[in-house]
């Protein structure tokens, strides 16, 4: 009798814990990838990642990643992006290609933005942009 | 008697094949004859026909040149192409406009440079200026502007260009 009521304490127990845990879990579900601005020196160069949700909602007054095209009057279009990282380091690149200003257009909301650039370089090597649900909308 | 009978028989005998071999031979006669004949007339054929054959080999042979001169020749071609410079691209050459616009661009990214800061009133000013200067101005500018902040000799207070 003794053991019996043990157990039944025990299940009621793992009920108790269990009703909590799961909705907790349940709002936490899908997979996300926080991505601050990252600066980073190779011996070739250097690469820069980061999602503007992150930036805008991180902790310091620095970070933020950004890509923008300007388009003259007469028609010349230069692109270029920028990030600056939690300690207030800046970089950029610039772009004149067709075809990576157009990797610039295919920026969203939630775009992961990262781009490359040889040392010594004004001229972005790479641009790439994922979009999708990994990572953090930028919100107000 | 019957030895007289019997030479008669072997007379008319001897006779008899005597006129068959004459008509086989007149017969053969006449064979070879058209076959002559014919033989003469297939030649002229045979002859076109020899002459195509020999035609057709030198024709083929003459191709088998042809495609190794056109393979030479197209050697030579892409040697040359590898060699040749590219060919000239004529930019129309800057307006004293333009002159003008990339030499404020200049002065505006010496003075931030030596300031040590890129403000976004330094970016608007600039934007004006990129946009009169000529094309190979806009590369040059933002060339040093960004690698003056890239090399940390500027920091940036909004955006780069």
């Amino acid at each position: 009798m003794m053991k019996t009521t043990a157990l039944k304490k025990l299940l009621l127990a793992s009920l108790a814990v269990l009703s909590v845990a799961l909705p907790l879990s349940a709002a936490r579900a899908g997979q996300r990838v926080p991505s601050p601005v990252s600066i980073t020196v190779y011996s070739w160069g250097t690469y820069v990642s980061g999602n503007p949700g992150d930036a805008r909602a991180s902790a310091d007054a620095y970070q933020s990643i950004n890509c923008a095209v300007n388009t003259y009057s007469d028609g010349y279009q230069q692109g270029f992006c920028q990030a600056t990282n939690k300690n207030n380091l800046t970089v950029s690149c610039y772009v004149n290609r067709p075809e990576m200003i157009q990797t610039i257009y295919g920026i969203g909301p939630s775009s992961y933005i990262a781009f490359n650039f040889t040392q010594g370089s004004s001229v972005c090597a790479n641009i790439t942009i994922e979009n999708g649900s990994r990572f953090k909308p930028v919100t107000p | 008697m019957v030895a007289w009978a019997v030479t008669v028989a072997v007379a008319a005998w001897i006779a008899w094949s005597y006129q068959g071999l004459r008509r086989s031979n007149e017969q053969l006669a006449g064979r070879m004859e058209a076959l002559e004949i014919a033989v003469a007339e297939s030649r002229p054929a045979v002859d076109s026909g020899r002459q195509a054959a020999a035609a057709a080999a030198i024709s083929l042979g003459s191709a088998a040149a042809r495609a190794k001169e056109l393979d030479q020749f197209r050697a030579r071609l892409e040697q040359a192409a590898a060699v040749a410079p590219a060919p000239a691209v004529t930019k129309p050459a800057p307006t004293p406009e333009q002159i003008g616009a990339a030499g404020a661009a200049r002065a505006l990214l010496g003075r931030s440079i030596a300031a040590g800061r890129w403000t976004e009133e330094s970016r608007q000013e600039l934007a004006g200026l990129l946009n009169a200067a000529d094309r190979d101005s806009r590369e040059e500018l933002a060339r040093a502007l960004i690698g003056a902040i890239n090399d940390g000799r500027m920091s940036v207070e909004g955006l780069v260009l």
